[in-house]
């Protein structure tokens, strides 16, 4: 009861706020829409995801030039999908290369769009 | 008297025999010493990059097959070997060659790809279902020694029994007879002639032939051809006879592909007719052999009816002879010249070689580039190439009545930093001048966003939304003389909004925040960008003030199109040996030089720039749904038309501009913008679409004054802020941000 008392004063004061607004003016705008909102998701291609486990394999057996190169494949299918720098920045860091491990996940962050991927990446990342 | 006359005669056939010897030792050394290295001597092979194909690929049908041609593949109706295809409708069947690439040794199969609106849909392998499909990529050039030899080895055997015993029965019947010159072959090749009524053999035998190619000059003297015949004999003596034809066959010229030379059959094979040397029809291999008698003047691009008579003449030879039987030759006598159907495209990048080379000079000798047979994979896209090419072409014939304007571009991917196209000129297939690398020039307003990018790391003083004075100016130089720069348009605006400043490309607002920031800190950030190039510390540097070339330019706006993380722009992948054994690989690198909060800020000014700045004219050129970032730039008196920009995959720089530096009508957007915008609308794929660093927050903005406001209010956007550094002053709009009321809107819709 309290909580539908309370939801109806917030919908009153919006309302009035709502009011106080005067119409913004058409055509005005100085400045371009949102740069992030406007991607769609496409599908993952199966290459993309079978030559990041490859890599991962690659990675497990101790090759890791090989894995590094077989992630780069991946980035070129797929370059604005965060999954990718996750496992750079991983092979990298298995090859005891930190700063290229940590530039990896930073260039990570910029695609990552789940807060699972973005978690990880800013640990990779150190920040 | 006599007898002092013979003592000095003997002394002198003495020192004469001693000299002889000497000769004869010299030349017996530099036989010993060199054959092998010149044996094997090969220049390194540059190709472009891998098509890989996968579901949801984009590619066009006609793309594919067009990729096809390019690697040497021939249409055919039903596929019987390697190197073939065959397109019904959108499905494509390809019978693939065995090609090494750096990684892997990928076996020739069948396969079929099926497209769909523009994509992949489905891929097959031996009817198999696969994802992922790499076809081999193209060779868009070598590296060659200077005089431009270039060949493909090919061991005896793997050469067709029919080929080698053919060329022998033409050029040298007893060369497995003879010791390096034979008196009878000379005779037998005269009394050929005679019979023929033609010049049909020549009396060198093939060990005299490859001694004349590999170690002397073509002139025609005694003592050249006395060289010859000892050598012969020396070689003969060094090395086994089939180590000598095996050369032979390696060596030979067999004509002239512009610059490039083409010796050895296998590399013949390939150039006229596209196929390789283990595959090529009797009549085919008759035509390369009757062309070692004259590669130019029996060239069947050239001379095709004069080719063909002398194959039929080979022919009717290796039929005397026994090689072929008499059907065999007739029925190859039948057979057209079966030469490869159109030009090749090798070659036609030179702008995008010579970049090749010049990253290949830094780490790798000339001779070890040119004999030992390195393969570099590189990045090059034949695809946009042409694009770039057919559209920098086309722009500058509709602009430019002089025919004089010339143009360079550089094409990068945004994630890899890796140059994917290239031009240098307005001749875009020509070698010469490479203005992408060399033409050097002010940058114009380019530098801007090196400008403001080093302001707005100055958190606390400025942010997009920051007043800056666009007042006169006046600036005492040391030499006594006054900079006055003025703003395009001779007019000024007392103040405005930063991000007003750099979306108009306002000089005085910038030339001001220079003298602000000091030319040290300006030049810092250029550098920290990737700017390699001299820079003049001086107050002018904000307005582009120096001299750049389009690929240094390029460095630094993918430092800025990556996100603020530089990355080394680079053609090569990977360099294998002549075996296909890996030597180096160029891995993908990146060096956070900008903060990602500081970067996203200018992104977001220079996407203003293509919506409502400088840029927006280009609008009609572009897809509504593609979101790009750029600026455009000019230098005094549109000396140097500039525009840099980028989608979400690609990078693209282009300068357009004289020769001779003279003044033009053209603006960055009217000139170098018209190309930069024809060729991202044909081929970036991708929007610019980078997650919004943690520290940036979005807060309404009245973008009139660059006061705080609700959403709603007038002129009311949304504006990227470091966090904490929003403006604090606020209008009187009483609408401000309300997360109940955003909730209530979000459920209700109210």
């Amino acid at each position: 009861m309290v909580f539908v008392q309370r939801a109806g004063i917030l919908v009153l004061f919006t309302l009035l706020a709502a009011c106080e607004t005067p119409a913004p003016k058409q055509g005005d705008t100085r400045t371009p829409s949102l740069p992030q909102a406007v991607e769609v998701q496409r599908p993952l291609s199966p290459a993309y995801l079978r030559l990041l486990d490859e890599g991962q394999q690659q990675l497990n057996a101790g090759q890791i030039a090989d894995a590094i190169a077989t992630f780069e494949r991946a980035q070129r299918i797929h370059a604005d999908n965060a999954r990718v720098y996750v496992a750079l920045s991983q092979a990298y860091s298995k090859a005891g290369d930190r700063r290229a491990s940590v530039a990896m996940a930073e260039r990570g962050l910029l695609y990552c769009k789940d807060l699972d991927r973005c978690r990880v990446l800013r640990k990779l990342a150190g920040s | 008297m006599l007898r002092k006359l013979s003592i000095v005669l003997l002394k002198l056939f003495l020192a004469g025999l001693a000299l002889g010897l000497l000769w004869v030792a010299y030349l017996d050394a530099t036989i010993s010493n060199t054959f092998d290295q010149k044996r094997y001597a090969l220049p390194a092979t540059v190709y472009g990059r891998s098509l890989e194909l996968f579901e949801g690929a984009p590619i066009e049908p006609a793309a594919l097959v067009r990729e096809l041609d390019w690697v040497g593949y021939r249409s055919v109706a039903s596929l019987y070997r390697p190197g073939q295809y065959s397109r019904n409708g959108n499905r494509i069947e390809v019978y693939t060659r065995d090609f090494k690439f750096p990684d892997q040794f990928a076996k020739g199969a069948r396969v079929a790809i099926t497209l769909s609106q523009g994509r992949v849909t489905t891929l097959t392998r031996e009817g198999r279902a696969i994802d992922l499909l790499r076809l081999e990529p193209m060779v868009i050039g070598g590296v060659y020694p200077k005089h431009g030899e270039d060949r493909l080895l090919v061991q005896l055997a793997d050469v067709p029994a029919s080929l080698t015993q053919g060329l022998l029965a033409i050029e040298d019947q007893r060369f497995m007879e003879h010791y390096g010159f034979s008196v009878t072959g000379i005779a037998r090749a005269f009394i050929s002639n005679v019979r023929s009524g033609r010049v049909v053999a020549g009396g060198s035998t093939i060990t005299q032939q490859l001694v004349k190619n590999y170690y002397l000059t073509p002139e025609r003297t005694i003592t050249r051809k006395i060289r010859e015949l000892i050598m012969s004999v020396l070689l003969e003596w060094h090395a086994e006879k089939e180590e000598i034809l095996e050369s032979y066959l390696n060596e030979i010229y067999l004509g002239q592909d512009g610059p490039r030379a083409i010796h050895g059959f296998a590399l013949g094979a390939l150039h006229y007719f596209d196929t390789p040397l283990t595959q090529l029809g009797l009549h085919q291999q008759a035509l390369l052999v009757g062309m070692v008698k004259g590669p130019s003047l029996y060239n069947p691009n050239r001379n095709p009816e004069r080719a063909k008579e002398r194959r039929n003449l080979v022919l009717d030879v290796w039929t005397q002879e026994g090689i072929i039987s008499p059907e065999q030759g007739a029925v190859a006598k039948l057979m057209p010249l079966d030469l490869q159907g159109q030009d090749s495209l090798k070659q036609r990048f030179p702008a995008y070689l010579d970049l090749v080379r010049r990253q290949l000079r830094l780490e790798y000798k000339d001779e070890d580039l040119t004999t030992l047979g390195l393969r570099i994979f590189t990045a090059f896209d034949p695809s946009m190439q042409l694009t770039l090419q057919k559209i920098t072409e086309n722009t500058l014939a509709s602009i430019d009545d002089t025919k004089l304007l010339q143009s360079a571009s550089v094409v990068t991917r945004v994630d890899s930093g890796e140059v994917i196209a290239l031009t240098g000129g307005r001749q875009v297939s020509q070698a010469g001048f490479n203005r992408a690398l060399d033409a050097r020039r002010p940058a114009g307003s380019l530098f801007k966003p090196a400008v403001y990018l080093a302001a707005l790391e100055d958190e606390a003083k400025y942010n997009l939304f920051t007043e800056i004075p666009d007042l006169p100016l006046a600036v005492e130089l040391p030499n006594g003389d006054v900079w006055s720069p003025e703003n395009y348009d001779k007019t000024h605006r007392g103040s405005v909004l930063l991000y007003a400043a750099l979306i108009d490309s306002l000089n005085l607002p910038a030339a001001r925040l220079g003298l602000d920031l000091g030319p040290a800190r300006v030049k810092q950030m250029l550098q920290r960008l990737g700017m390699t190039a001299p820079i003049p510390e001086v107050a002018s540097l904000p307005l582009g003030v120096g001299e750049y070339a389009a690929i240094d330019l390029a460095a630094v706006y993918q430092t800025i199109a990556a996100g603020g993380f530089r990355t080394p722009l680079r053609t090569i992948r990977d360099i294998v040996d002549a075996n296909g054994d890996p030597l180096r690989r160029y891995p993908l690198a990146y060096e956070r030089t900008v903060d990602r909060a500081t970067m996203h800020l200018l992104h977001y000014a220079l996407l203003g720039v293509m919506e409502e700045g400088t840029g927006a004219s280009l609008a009609p050129l572009l897809p509504v749904d593609l979101m790009t970032a750029a600026k455009s730039g000019t230098s005094d008196d549109g000396r140097d038309s500039w525009f840099a920009g980028f989608s979400g995959d690609l990078l693209t720089v282009t300068w357009v501009g004289f020769d001779d530096n003279r003044a033009s009508s053209l603006t960055g957007t009217r000139g170098a913008g018209q190309i930069w915008a024809r060729f991202m609308a044909q081929e970036a794929r991708r929007s610019v679409a980078y997650r919004i660093p943690e520290k940036v927050e979005y807060k309404w903005i009245d973008v009139t004054n660059g006061r705080k406001t609700g959403r709603g209010c007038p002129n009311a956007q949304r504006i990227p802020f470091i966090e904490g550094n929003a403006p604090r002053t606020s209008t009187d709009c009483r609408k401000t941000d309300n997360p109940v009321r955003d909730w209530l809107q979000k459920v209700f819709g109210v």
